[in-house]
């Protein structure tokens, strides 16, 4: 669950699940809703894909760091850059995987993304301000997007 | 810290000390310039706590600074000035933040408003046109892999080579248009393939093109010699480094967190991560990082250019005969080594740092000429009259700070002091600094059509982005009268003139 909250200059995302792994998938969830204008997301969803024959592709994004607070800037990077850069459009996110050498990664299925859809927002990035992972029964986040 | 004390002291009118005390671990206070009337919001918006924790950091020497137009950032408040030593200070990606030498170009001309009113939506229309802007643009420049390379390394120098721009153009923006020692082989395949197709283009959010008209002049003499008078038409362009400066701060962050682990640098916030300024990993980002500043100018003088071709394709007259000329460019978000005179009792100095054989400069022995690495994420340079850097033209007077304001109101063209040496390390505001959350200033809109709203007011404005005007309402942001006034009351710069907005392009 995502949801976005009050920041002077930019954009900061609130981010709760019950594990780590729904921790991370609700970061990337944010970051479409963020790209992606309402009006057009249902443009996004797998069976609209299919429906209008986008070629879909699996997509992998990584990363690795000190910490899982790390991981998770690291990887909303990835997605930013996967989107802003290489043009594509994820849809969704098929498997998140953790492995034990501090690397996270996200199989995404994406498309490419289509030209009559234009990013609402630049986001710069996903900062490391004051970011702070509660884990528990109940995982949570606070993070600032640099727009 | 004592609660009855108030949380701020007036050290001056304008300048308040933020004391020691503040949070543990300030290694210097803190000064946030700033008139009466505005410390209440800028407490409500606990800007203060990025101010102490930016005096955390190894080897700041003096305070930790913000000018008036400070709001809440991300690690370093924007609107924050941070000297720090060369060789027990750090530097920091965060410190400048991911729009590397975010600034604003200034263009003067021979129009005036009485000549051109009428034109003034045709002509919107013409750069909204001719500039390429909004979310992820592309620019018509087509790099070679080769002239990628030059352009990170020669900076605005480049397209003087190339023939796409003036070489007086150079002579009025800050570092002439590139920093020395930028090293293109330090920065990665992804920003050169993120700036390899942006040169030249605006980009989106707060990054704008404007026509404007100076409608008052405050300081006659010095407009003079900037080259404006009342009633002329200007032309002001707001841009950066686009994702190449995205990437570098992005990846330099990412290196600069395990940098401060291994140097046991403590940091009160991830995101001013840092490393010692001689340090590999320092060297490396300031590399890479002149490099996207150096990619920056060359941005704006490559839409200078465009600028230049849509005036002239208009007005069927060449831009030298319309008298198209910089007044000056000025970056925001930078870390450069400058040479400031300073007191040995100077919080931050160390006994070490005088010892060292540096060159006293006055009669009395007591002040060291220093060079320091100079942070500045949403300021602006302001050196003062008979700065060696400035133009021969500016040279009595001091450096033209270009201050934007908002979409709706007006912006300032202020002289940089001599005072401003020591009282801010040469700095001043960048702007007028958000008042209201993006989110506030959409719901305050509500229906509202700003197109239509701003029309009424005499402003005509193009916008690519559906979304980006209702998020950048005048009401967004402070008034930007009120923080020039408390820049010149400070003492850190000077008013010289104010520009209306007459026609706004937005990404």
């Amino acid at each position: 669950m995502y949801r976005f909250v009050e920041h002077q200059a930019d954009i900061a995302l609130e981010l709760q699940a019950d594990s780590r792994e729904g921790l991370f998938r609700a970061a990337l969830d944010a970051l479409k809703a963020l790209l992606v204008p309402e009006s057009d997301q249902s443009k996004t969803s797998p069976e609209t894909a299919e429906k209008l024959k986008y070629p879909l592709q699996y997509t992998s994004i990584k990363a690795s760091g000190y910490d899982d607070e790390e991981r998770l800037i690291g990887l909303m990077n990835e997605f930013l850059y996967l989107c802003q850069v290489k043009d594509a459009l994820p849809l969704d996110t098929k498997k998140m995987t953790f492995d034990d050498r501090g690397c996270v990664t996200a199989e995404l299925a994406t498309i490419p993304k289509p030209p009559d859809l234009q990013f609402q927002r630049e986001v710069k990035a996903a900062t490391y301000h004051d970011v702070q992972i509660e884990s528990g029964e109940v995982w949570r986040v606070r993070i600032v997007l640099d727009v | 810290m004592d609660k009855q004390k108030p949380l701020l002291e007036e050290i001056t009118p304008y300048r308040w000390r933020l004391p020691r005390d503040y949070t543990p671990g300030m290694r210097v206070p803190g000064e946030i310039i700033a008139s009466r009337k505005m410390i209440p919001h800028i407490i409500s918006d606990n800007t203060p706590r990025q101010v102490a924790n930016v005096a955390t950091l190894p080897g700041i020497i003096g305070a930790s600074l913000a000018m008036p137009d400070i709001h809440w950032g991300y690690g370093f408040p924007i609107g924050g000035v941070a000297a720090f030593d060369l060789d027990d200070g750090i530097i920091s990606p965060g410190g400048v933040g991911y729009d590397i030498n975010c600034g604003v170009s200034m263009l003067r001309s021979d129009l005036t408003l009485n000549e051109i009113r009428r034109d003034i939506p045709k002509l919107t229309d013409a750069l909204f046109n001719q500039v390429p802007c909004g979310v992820g643009s592309e620019g018509r420049i087509k790099l070679t892999s080769k002239d990628f390379k030059r352009v990170l390394e020669r900076g605005a120098r480049w397209l003087v080579e190339q023939g796409m721009a003036d070489a007086e153009d150079l002579e009025f923006m800050e570092e002439r248009g590139a920093i020395e020692g930028g090293d293109a082989g330090r920065v990665s395949g992804r920003a050169h393939e993120r700036g390899g197709k942006q040169l030249g283009t605006l980009g989106s959010g707060n990054h704008f093109l404007e026509i404007q008209v100076v409608e008052k002049i405050f300081d006659p003499a010095a407009a003079d010699v900037f080259g404006l008078h009342q009633g002329q038409i200007v032309i002001m362009i707001h841009s950066g480094s686009r994702g190449l400066g995205h990437q570098v701060c992005d990846e330099s962050l990412k290196v600069m967190l395990n940098a401060a682990r291994r140097y046991g640098i403590e940091l009160v916030d991830r995101q001013l991560a840092c490393a010692p300024f001689k340090s590999p990993e320092g060297q490396d980002y300031f590399a890479m990082m002149k490099c996207a500043a150096n990619y920056a100018w060359a941005n704006r003088l490559a839409m200078i250019g465009l600028v230049r071709r849509a005036f002239s394709d208009y007005f069927r007259k060449s831009w030298q005969k319309l008298n198209l000329s910089v007044v000056w460019d000025v970056c925001h978000n930078i870390a450069k080594v400058e040479e400031f005179s300073i007191l040995p009792d100077t919080p931050g100095m160390k006994p070490s740092t005088l010892s060292a054989g540096s060159p006293v400069k006055d009669g009395d022995g007591r002040t060291i000429d220093k060079k320091l690495c100079i942070h500045r994420k949403g300021a602006t340079r302001a050196c003062g009259p008979g700065h060696p850097s400035l133009p021969a033209r500016y040279g009595d007077l001091g450096q033209p700070v270009i201050i934007p304001g908002d979409m709706g109101r007006a912006s300032h063209v202020l002289v940089g002091t001599s005072g401003a040496a020591d009282i801010s390390f040469s700095s001043t505001c960048h702007g007028a600094g958000r008042v209201m959350s993006r989110k506030a200033a959409v719901k305050s809109t509500g229906r509202t059509d700003i197109t239509q709203k701003l029309r009424q007011r005499g402003i005509y404005v193009r916008s690519r982005g559906k979304w980006t005007l209702n998020e950048e309402i005048p009401e967004a942001y402070k008034d930007i009268d009120e923080v020039v006034e408390a820049v010149e009351g400070a003492g850190i710069s000077r008013k010289v003139a104010r520009m209306k907005p007459l026609g706004t392009v937005k990404g």
